[in-house]
């Protein structure tokens, strides 16, 4: 029983112990398939060293990333040999540095560190057998034995090639978005106007150097601030960029800029909108031109007109305070003489005020100057009390201001005429007209007076009035439309020469 | 009839203008700047209305200042401007309310017209 007992203890110890050395032996051969499948890597270069460094395995790897066979390298050479001396040399200095020991220039600097048992993984450039080159991320360990002494050490590299290449083309697009930058910003710190840009609700996100000196602001004091804060008038400042909102752009938009020191500039602001790639709006753009020159120059000019407009207006004064005054000694029947020629006078000053309102003063609209002529002469010749009324009908045509002159001379005659003979009874009405005919424009007064017969008794004083409108009319290049019969009134049809100045091409003189 | 004081730096134009008026029945005071008119607004005289020229002499504006001026001292003053020059914002806002306003050059009817407007408004 005794031996029974043993003899079972004794098979389960063997059971035992063959277990453990089955266990063991898989381990062994489940490292081993490990090491086997790592050192016959091929993406990996697996070099193993003695002590010295002196190389005792090279892998599939390192044979397909070196070009050397393992025979030409085993017991040879070691890895130093292979790598770029220079990379050597320096590692060695730095590491000497670092942990202030002398690193001699080889094989121990490659391994240092590992062998301090630090963990160590470098860029080195290996050398391959034709002598060309190749990045690699080198990993180092120190193979030990049992006694924990160092045998030998295990370097293990990558080809670095492919991250390099990408490294060196990150670089690239770094250093070519850096230039792009640079270019962008000199073209705007380059600008002479002050730049600017804000965001939705008005707050400045960026400005050039240009607009530092128009504030006598830094940029991070203007960054972050309000737009509407360096002008003289924010509110207006503000509904600028309300506008350029609302509008997209706002072009020639005068502001006075304010500076910290109080000096005023007057500038004229265009602005746009702008977006981020979705088209999501992301603020302001504008662009300051100081234009304290230009409206100097507009003043000065403006002062100058008054200057002449004063002037002329005073001679012209003179003359009918003249005529008055002649008029006060002259037999009633020639007064009205008198009267007809301060009317043409009043029709040489209304159009130079026409000219003087027009800003530049290139085109005189015609038909608001003909209400002004009416206006004048139903002042003059008519007073508040008449009958008789002038109305005025225009298409909106412009002539020069060399023409204009004759053009309301013309008209001022013909109306004359028309208020002193075709109404006896002294009520009607006299209209005024010009509008495009084909490719001349007509110039018609009609009254619904007594008619040319009436009239044509009357002898003298009227012949004046028609030799001038026939001077008028050549002067004008035009022609005198023969009257047709009619009923009642009288009708002038005068067709004159396009006067017209191309739609779009001029300013109003009298808008 | 009234007193009116007339304001022009033209002698002729100021003289025609008085001659004018005073056919009319009017009695006439003249100054040719704003100093000169000052002085007369100032007096005992009595002074019904204003006839001025807005550009008088070195003052662009001067005749608006004057009619400002005169009627702090004259409260129920009339008053008539005159000017060939157009009439820009600015001048505008420098106006009187209720102020009569005559562009050069005027008839000696205009003149009549706008001088009864005045009185009688």
């Amino acid at each position: 029983m005794r031996n029974a007992n043993r003899e079972t203890r004794v098979a389960v110890s063997e059971h035992a112990d063959n277990t453990a050395r089955e266990h063991a032996e898989e381990a062994l051969l489940k490292a081993g398939a490990l090491q086997r499948a790592i050192l016959n890597s091929a993406n990996f270069s697996s070099i193993a060293t003695d002590a010295k460094g002196v190389i005792q395995i090279f892998n599939v790897g390192a044979e397909r990333m070196l070009g050397y066979t393992a025979a030409e390298v085993m017991n040879k050479i070691t890895p130093a040999d292979i790598s770029d001396s220079q990379e050597v040399i320096a590692r060695a200095k730095a590491l000497s540095i670092e942990l202030g020991t002398a690193i001699t220039p080889g094989f121990d600097a490659l391994v240092f560190k590992a062998s301090r048992g630090i963990e160590d993984i470098y860029e080195l450039t290996y050398i391959r057998k034709d002598g060309s080159r190749f990045p690699a991320v080198v990993s180092v360990t120190a193979l030990r034995d049992a006694q924990d002494a160092i045998i030998g050490y295990l370097l293990i590299g990558t080809d670095n090639t492919a991250r390099k290449l990408v490294e060196a083309e990150q670089e690239k697009l770094d250093q070519r978005l850096r230039d792009q930058q640079f270019y962008t910003r000199s073209l705007i710190e380059s600008n002479i106007d002050a730049l600017m840009t804000t965001d939705p609700s008005g707050i400045i996100t960026d400005v050039n150097k240009q607009m530092e000196a128009l504030t006598g602001c830094t940029r991070d004091e203007l960054i972050g601030a309000p737009f509407k804060g360096h002008f003289t008038d924010p509110a207006r400042a503000e509904a600028a960029i309300k506008l350029v909102l609302g509008q997209k752009k706002v072009t020639d938009y005068e502001l006075t800029a304010c500076a910290r020191d109080g000096k005023q500039t007057v500038v004229s602001y265009n602005a746009t909108t702008f977006y981020d790639r979705g088209r999501k709006l992301q603020g302001v753009f504008a662009a300051a031109r100081d234009v304290t020159e230009r409206k100097q120059r507009e003043l000065d000019a403006l002062s100058l007109t008054n200057e002449i407009s004063h002037r002329i207006k005073n001679n012209l004064q003179v003359i009918v305070g003249l005529i008055a005054y002649e008029a006060k000694w002259t037999a009633a029947p020639c007064v009205q003489g008198y009267k007809t020629m301060q009317a043409r006078i009043g029709a040489i000053a209304q159009l130079y005020d026409l000219i003087s309102q027009s800003s530049r003063g290139r085109t005189v609209a015609v038909d608001a100057y003909l209400r002004e002529i009416a206006k004048a002469m139903s002042a003059s010749l008519l007073g508040n009390m008449s009958g008789i009324k002038i109305e005025v009908e225009g298409e909106p045509v412009e002539i020069d201001p060399e023409r204009a002159v004759p053009f309301g001379l013309l008209v001022n005659e013909l109306t004359t005429n028309a208020i002193k003979h075709a109404f006896p009874h002294g009520s009607g009405n006299i209209k005024l007209c010009v509008e495009k005919v084909g490719d001349q424009i007509e110039l018609v007064v009609s009254d619904d007076g007594v008619g040319m017969k009436e009239k044509d008794s009357v002898k003298s004083p009227e012949k004046r009035g028609s030799d001038y409108v026939a001077i008028f009319v050549r002067q004008l290049g035009g022609t005198i439309v023969p009257s047709q019969p009619q009923a009642t009134g009288t009708t002038v049809r005068i067709q004159l020469p396009m006067l017209l100045v191309p739609s779009g091409g001029a300013d109003r003189a009298a808008a | 009839m009234a007193v009116i004081l007339i304001v022009e730096d033209d002698v002729f134009i100021r003289e025609i203008a008085e001659m004018m008026i005073q056919d009319w029945g009017h009695q006439t005071l003249t100054a040719s700047d704003v100093d000169e008119a000052l002085l007369l607004l100032r007096s005992d005289l009595p002074i019904d209305a204003l006839f001025t020229d807005i550009y008088l002499k070195a003052a662009v504006l001067g005749g608006c200042d004057l009619a400002r001026q005169a009627l702090v001292l004259r409260p129920n003053l009339r008053v008539l401007y005159t000017t060939g020059n157009s009439i820009t914002e600015k001048m505008k806002a420098l106006l009187i309310e209720e102020a009569h306003f005559l562009r050069k050059p005027y008839t000696q009817h205009q003149l009549q017209d706008s001088v009864n407007n005045m009185l009688t408004a």
